[in-house]
């Protein structure tokens, strides 16, 4: 788990990398917010394990396992999301507890060292089965976001879940890569992963599995398949997957979506509220000239389709606008609180103090859900029969994100849940996270 | 030895490198555009057998070239995929005269390239193909693109697509935009497209197979009332790259021959999508269906839907190669739809993978492209004056870039006062045998060597 310590020693390194004051200054001023910053391990050095474990899905079901585990803890699905700053020489220690061999491949690292290998597995260096153990050491050279799996009997072992996260941050913070033209308020990871479940029984029973008849039936975020992607990180039911999905940002924020295929098909990853702008793809900005334009040549999308070992950076921002009325709910009196434009005539968001152009109805006409708060404005609450809401304490907006394939937002065909979680837009000043 | 180059750095070399000569190949263009040419294949659509890894004999139908060019006789070899169409910089017109010995009819098209007054077959108001026809069992046609776009794409049966295409009547169809690169001469080269020049090209074309589709095709029972009725159970079992699965032993492909440019022409004449993952290296994705993309997208990935085709261009100059590929020179390009890595569930790795080998001609465990001499094994790559010639290719002791007579002085005091630089060979000393070896390179330039 990442603990604010972590994070401030993060953020203590990369200053002292920079040396640059003005920085700090601005390290500052951002670091006086609260901000959403991914769960994972920090740090050079990586002690993982290949083992088996259990997981939970949506529906209650228990499916065995093959993950990564940090430091002798529970196999992780996925694997431990593993953080590191750019120019970071990284080693990561496998050791198999698995009975096959098992490896590691890091797809868009060059001069990856691997020492002590047992055996040469197609993609990678192998540690044997039962106790074996191999080094790899790289050199964190570019930005980005990327993944790690397994490069050993890959037809069945990336299946298994053997699969993780890894980021690495530039030398500037709050900012995706080394371009201004990236920077965020918020970010959050979705690792977008499959199973299907038949595999990993035939697996747990001994049997040959039947890869070419492959049939997904269920679908994670982060490990996790709806609603168990609404859970904060690290719930003691959830042990061996510890990272929540659940997203959350303040209008006019950016949002950094670390966006990873992690599994063997692709998904059409749905934003509501607004559209994404790419940014990157494979850990490399999208640049109309590379080097110099910063990350240009994205385009904007609500859907973005996500392939198996490719990973996507994007920025999504939710900014109300040209909704002709006042998200915030302020009076015509109240201070600008969003920007300037809103008490703007000229501008597109001049939404400040405009009532809802509706008048509710009655609540006997009303159908609730979790989620009302009991008002249409942003950070109100409202009047709420008995026993209705209560999973919007703070009045925001809840977004549906998810696959767009519908079948994909089930666990084992039972509708809802599967690859889909919430973005929260909360009203200004509710901490987050 | 081995410098970190840096991605900036591989894309400014690669962009500088597209800049210069993009200007050139518009000129050259210019004057190649006078004159019309035709490239001309006699094709043969016929049936033929692919063995599998785990001993399956599939029945395939493909096409195969036509020996002696004249349709009326039965030659030539049934290939899965078929032959490479490649269409020569400067032909605007391509002519192909297609012979059907399959028993039913069939036909053949160029995604993306119109042929000249073709139409589609229809049968009961159905339409049975999207090209004209070859008759069962020995009709014939000609088909002709008068004006051929020059790039990478994808020919297959227009006829029944989705039974004829997995059958294995597909292959790819490659126009060049200029022959052979314009100012470094390296035979197999070219430009690709405007700016794009390649010292090495690469044609990867994915595709699959479900054996009991083939089955119920060549035992004639595929059809209206017939045991499968549809391709709707489509479950591929075998998953090929130039019409092979990975298999233990398969030889790698070997690369490094040229200069350092490597275009790899990806195609999916499967019905599934495959993503391509090449190791260690990151491309730059210039095209899209045979079309140039207004910015090269830099990725370690492709996403090859069906029918796509796509060109990605790649620097694999020593000093952009991963430590360890410096010396065992092999590295792996994979399907991530890692499931399909296998054959028929076979145990061990299969279906779509590669290896790359970069060459190693003289052998001593330092790929062609890292070498500071080539063609003489040179393990210790001992460079006393560090002009990046070794010693042994390098009796240009004045530094002049040619071995002539004003090297003979620096020699006869190298050999005197036992100077390093005049110890060719590396064993320790100058003695006659350095210069048995000057005189072997008396009067060429020094080298060669790939660092240079």
């Amino acid at each position: 788990m990442k603990t604010a310590t972590d994070t401030a020693l993060r953020h203590v390194s990369a200053l002292r990398r920079i040396g640059i004051s003005i920085l700090m200054l601005a390290g500052l001023l951002i670091g006086g917010t609260a901000q959403a910053v991914i769960t994972g391990t920090t740090g050079v050095n990586f002690n993982l394990t290949a083992k088996e474990g259990y997981v939970s899905m949506g529906d209650g079901a228990t499916i065995y396992m093959w993950g990564y585990a940090l430091n002798g803890g529970p196999a992780q699905l996925p694997g431990p999301t593993l953080i590191v700053n750019e120019g970071d020489v990284v080693t990561v220690t496998l050791t198999n507890d698995l009975a096959e061999a098992v490896s590691i491949t890091f797809p868009g690292q060059a001069d990856v060292v691997t020492t002590g290998a047992d055996s040469q597995g197609y993609l990678a260096g192998e540690a044997a089965a039962s106790g074996g153990e191999v080094t790899y050491t790289f050199t964190a050279s570019n930005p980005g976001t990327y993944q790690y799996h397994s490069g050993s009997n890959v037809a069945l072992q990336i299946e298994m879940g053997l699969a993780g996260a890894l980021v690495v941050r530039p030398n500037a913070m709050n900012q995706a890569y080394d371009s201004p033209s990236t920077a965020f308020h918020q970010e959050y990871l979705f690792f977008l992963q499959e199973m299907d479940p038949h595999i990993h029984t035939a697996v747990e029973a001994g049997e040959t599995p039947d890869l070419t008849n492959r049939q997904a039936q269920y679908w994670m975020i982060n490990g996790r398949s709806g609603p168990d992607t609404f859970f904060a990180d690290g719930v003691p039911w959830l042990p061996n997957q510890p990272y929540g999905a659940m997203a959350r940002t303040h209008p006019n924020e950016k949002v950094l979506m670390r966006v990873v295929g992690a599994g063997l098909d692709l998904h059409p990853f749905h934003t509501h509220g607004q559209n994404f702008r790419v940014i990157a793809r494979d850990g490399r900005m999208r640049e109309t000239i590379p080097g110099l334009s910063g990350a240009d040549a994205g385009i904007s999308d609500f859907t973005l389709t996500v392939a198996p070992g490719q990973t996507y950076d994007a920025i999504w921002s939710w900014e109300g606008k040209n909704l002709g009325w006042d998200i915030f709910g302020h009076a015509p009196g109240d201070p600008c609180e969003a920007s300037a434009e809103e008490c703007d005539p000229a501008s597109p968001y001049y939404d400040h103090g405009k009532p809802i152009p509706v008048t509710l109805p009655e609540q006997q006409f009303l159908t609730f859900g979790g989620f009302w708060s009991g008002s249409p404005f942003l950070g109100q609450e409202g009047a709420l029969p008995p026993g209705e809401g209560g999973l919007n304490l703070d009045g925001g907006f809840f977004y549906m994100w998810h696959s767009h394939a519908e079948e994909e937002l089930c666990n084992y065909d039972i509708f809802p849940g599967g690859m889909m979680t919430m973005m929260i837009v909360e009203a200004p000043g509710v901490p987050i996270p | 030895m081995i410098i970190r180059a840096r991605e900036v750095e591989t894309v400014s070399n690669f962009l500088s490198k597209t800049v210069s000569l993009a200007l050139t190949s518009v000129l050259a263009l210019a004057f190649l555009g006078l004159e019309a040419n035709a490239a001309e294949y006699w094709l043969r659509a016929g049936t033929t057998t692919l063995t599998m890894p785990d001993g399956a004999v599939i029945d395939m139908w493909g096409y195969g070239e036509d020996a002696d060019q004249d349709l009326s006789t039965v030659d030539g070899i049934v290939t899965v995929p078929g032959p490479e169409i490649t269409v020569p910089a400067g032909d605007t017109t391509l002519t192909i005269h297609l012979r059907n010995d399959l028993p039913v009819a069939s036909s053949l098209m160029i995604t993306g390239q119109p042929a000249d007054g073709t139409t589609p077959t229809f049968e009961g108001g159905r339409v049975m193909s999207f090209s004209d026809e070859a008759a069962a069992n020995g009709g014939t046609v000609t088909y002709t693109w008068s004006n051929v776009r020059p790039g990478t794409f994808l020919y297959a049966s227009a006829t029944n697509p989705a039974v004829q295409v997995q059958m294995g009547l597909y292959g790819a169809m490659v126009g060049l935009l200029v022959d052979g690169p314009l100012c470094e001469p390296s035979p197999g080269g070219g430009t690709a497209y405007p700016g794009i020049i390649f010292d090495e090209d690469l044609t990867l074309l994915f595709s699959e197979i479900d054996p009991a589709l083939h089955a119920a095709v060549a035992a004639d029972d595929y059809g209206p009332g017939k045991g499968t009725t549809s391709t709707i159970d489509y479950n591929p079992k075998y998953f090929l790259i130039n019409g092979a699965p990975k298999e233990a032993g398969s030889n790698p492909v070997e690369i490094g021959t040229g200069g350092d440019r490597l275009l790899i022409r990806f195609l999916n004449a499967g019905l599934q999508t495959a993503i391509p993952v090449i190791q260690g290296f990151y491309m730059n994705i210039v095209a899209d269906d045979g079309y140039p993309t207004p910015y090269p997208a830099e990725q370690y990935s492709v996403m090859l839907t069906a029918g796509k085709t796509h060109d990605a261009i790649f620097s694999l100059e020593c000093s952009n190669l991963p430590e360890p590929m410096a010396s065992t020179g092999n590295f792996a390009l994979y399907d991530r739809r890692a499931h399909r890595l296998t054959n028929n569930d076979m145990p061990g790795d299969g279906g779509m993978m590669t290896e790359f080998a970069l060459l190693d001609q003289d052998g001593e465990s330092i790929v062609d492209i890292c070498d500071n001499c080539l063609g003489v094994a040179n393990a210790n790559q001992v460079d006393t004056d560090g002009d990046l010639y070794g010693n042994i290719c390098d009796a240009d002791l004045n530094n002049d870039q040619y071995v002539d007579f004003g090297d003979v002085g620096p020699m006869v005091r190298a050999f005197i006062w036992q100077e390093e630089n005049g110890d060719l060979n590396s064993d320790g000393s100058v003695n006659f045998g350095d210069i048995a070896r000057f005189l072997d390179l008396y009067d060429a330039p020094p080298g060669p060597s790939a660092l240079k």
